[in-house]
């Protein structure tokens, strides 16, 4: 599986530039920007994942999220956790999580799950502003909606620990694409019920890769509220997540590699280096996704596979699992 | 225990929510799709009714001649040049294009309204009619009677009229239609069309009884797709019913867990719905 190939190589020298990046002394900005990608990345990813390979189409990806950055918050709050321990059992929470509600969701078919799992997103968000876990004396709820998290990381060793995650992210998604799961997960997407004759347990295959995602989601989450430093639920809960992983995807090329790479890659730049603009980034974000759904639908990725320069270029590279 | 109000409450707002499933109900029905900016296009309705209020003192009823033709033009537009395109590729790009739809509208109010809470303001927006001993806001009570205009409208509209006509047949059979020399595109985008008036005219009414905001569209959203789901698909009496159920689980909820977990068990209500029985209470399994 892992043989020495060009792409390693490639992968390996780039994750050493990004990793050597803070010691030569970059500014914070670009440091926070590529920060951002990295989270990103990861999110894209396991979004790719989720809608591009296994044809779950799940909107609720920020409940998951927010379930971890609560779990980790409160962890870190009430009990003083190593963080060694608190961001594993984050990510276990929410995967836990996934695990139980993965019955119901996945009695829905098709836009049904879209939707159960749209409305994830609503009823946390419900929930955690009405639950005040820390004890107010004299009031009727308690205070804690929003928590502070105090990690006592310092900024450049969050950023590795982003970089970590986005390059396993991309790690993972070759793995799980060349092994056995990948192989059922994509003959489920091109004919259920074909794949289910040729003796794929299609229940199991999309439960592995749902709660795989959710792992990889929460751990992404996990990085991002330790940075931030404080969740609530407005934020944490919030649709702008989902838009985040949606654009992504969908502007860099649905189940492709490297879709996910070029289109966190556009999403950071539109929303960060446009700073002038940045009310209106969501705006040209939906606008770029409506156009590049009806115009060009296998996305930027998708385009440039039709070029010849771009399949030279694959050449030396091993070839793209689809 | 005093129940009388959160009950009569429930069902008048279930009328109005009844008005929002309508136009999810219709595009649902006809293309198979569920259009996720149906609560972008309700919020469309208030807004636009917002800017008439405002630019030229039109009271939000009097505004609906001019708010109900420009929403369908609205929706006639989009299907016609956005949404039959990402059809033709298959659901999941035209639920995803929708999904834009929505990101785009949210933003839009967003930049023109301000991301504050809105309402219409009206004399009568305001008042309170007494039934017997209780009060109910007056408002209410005409959400309720547009919801019966609404409902016959539209089933006058898909008995009695051509368009209707082709609209039936393009949900039977879309390929024998287009034999028959009905325009499926066409279709699609009419029903869009009405879908959108249908929500715009929610929207007015919403707007009159509820502060509204960008953010609304979603919570709009999934209300209409809650009525959708509890009172099943195709069944005009399913979608009042659903509206019914899921105003009354609101004002009941409200009454008895406080108005904190109010919408909190109108998702929960919707998700074991959706989880259970998604062809909802009426509908036919498929």
């Amino acid at each position: 599986m892992f043989r020495l190939n060009a792409e390693y190589i490639l992968l390996v020298i780039l994750t050493l530039i990004m990793a050597l990046l803070p010691v030569v002394g970059i500014g914070w900005y670009t440091l926070h920007v590529l920060f951002l990608f990295f989270v990103y990345l990861a999110l894209a990813n396991m979004w790719n994942l989720l809608a591009g390979y296994s044809g779950l189409v799940s909107l609720g990806q920020p409940a998951f999220m927010g379930i971890a950055g609560y779990t980790l918050a409160m962890l870190l709050w009430f009990f003083d956790t190593p963080l060694y321990i608190a961001i594993p059992a984050a990510c276990a929470a929410a995967t836990a999580f996934a695990a139980v509600l993965s019955i119901p969701l996945f009695r829905m078919r098709g836009f049904y799950f879209s939707i159960g799992t749209l409305l994830l997103n609503e009823i946390c968000r419900v929930w955690f502003n009405w639950w005040r876990p820390i004890p107010v004396p004299g009031a009727p709820v308690g205070g804690g909606a929003g928590f502070g998290i105090r990690s006592g990381l310092s900024p450049i060793s969050i950023y590795y620990l982003a970089l970590a995650v986005g390059i396993a992210s991309i790690i993972l998604m070759r793995f799980i694409l060349g092994s056995k799961l990948g192989a059922g997960l994509m003959a489920i997407r091109d004919n259920e019920r074909a794949a289910a004759t040729c003796g794929i347990d299609i229940f199991r295959c999309k439960l592995y890769s749902f709660l795989i995602a959710t792992f990889f989601t929460g751990l992404a989450a996990c990085v991002f509220y330790l940075f931030q430093g404080h969740i609530e639920p407005t934020g944490a809960f919030s649709i702008s997540w989902l838009n985040v992983m949606l654009m992504a995807v969908i502007i860099g090329g649905i189940s492709t590699e490297e879709g996910p790479i070029v289109g966190s890659a556009i999403v950071v730049l539109l929303s960060q280096l446009l700073p002038r603009y940045a009310e209106y980034s969501p705006l040209i974000l939906g606008v770029l996704l409506t156009l590049i759904i009806t115009f060009t639908p296998p996305g930027i990725i998708g385009m440039m596979r039709k070029t010849r320069l771009y399949n030279a270029m694959l050449k030396y590279l091993s070839k793209p699992i689809t | 225990m005093n129940l009388f109000s959160p009950i009569i409450t429930g069902i008048f707002l279930g009328g109005l929510y009844a008005v929002i499933g309508l136009g999810l109900s219709l595009v649902f029905g006809v293309m198979k799709l569920v259009n996720l900016a149906h609560g972008a296009f309700v919020v469309f309705g208030s807004y636009l009714g917002l800017a008439l209020l405002i630019a030229f003192g039109l009271d939000p009823i009097l505004a609906l001649i001019l708010i109900v033709p420009t929403a369908f033009i609205l929706g006639y537009c989009i299907q016609k040049f956005l949404v039959n395109r990402a059809y033709q590729l298959g659901t999941e790009p035209a639920l995803l294009i929708t999904y834009g739809i929505s990101i785009i509208l949210a933003n839009l109010y967003q930049q023109i309204f301000s991301p504050y809470f809105k309402s219409l303001v009206t004399d009568y927006s305001v008042k309170g009619l007494s039934i017997g001993p209780y009060s109910v806001p007056l408002i209410y009570v005409l959400d309720f009677i547009v919801c019966f205009i609404a409902m016959l409208l539209l089933h006058w509209l898909l008995n009695k009229t051509y368009i209707g006509l082709s609209i039936r047949c393009a949900v039977q059979d879309p390929v024998a239609a287009k034999l028959m020399g009905i325009s499926i595109e066409h279709v699609y985008a009419l029903t869009l069309g009405i879908s959108l008036s249908f929500a715009s005219l929610a929207g007015v009414f919403l707007g009159l009884t509820f502060p509204f905001n960008p953010v609304s569209s979603f919570t709009y959203l999934f209300i209409a797709f809650g009525v959708v789901v509890i009172g099943g698909l195709g069944s005009m009496t399913g979608t009042f019913i659903g509206g019914i159920v899921l105003g009354l689980s609101q004002t009941l909820a409200a009454y008895f867990l406080g108005i904190g977990l109010q919408t909190f068990v109108g998702f929960i209500v919707i998700f074991i719905m959706l989880a259970i029985r998604p062809q909802g209470i009426f509908g036919v399994k498929e």
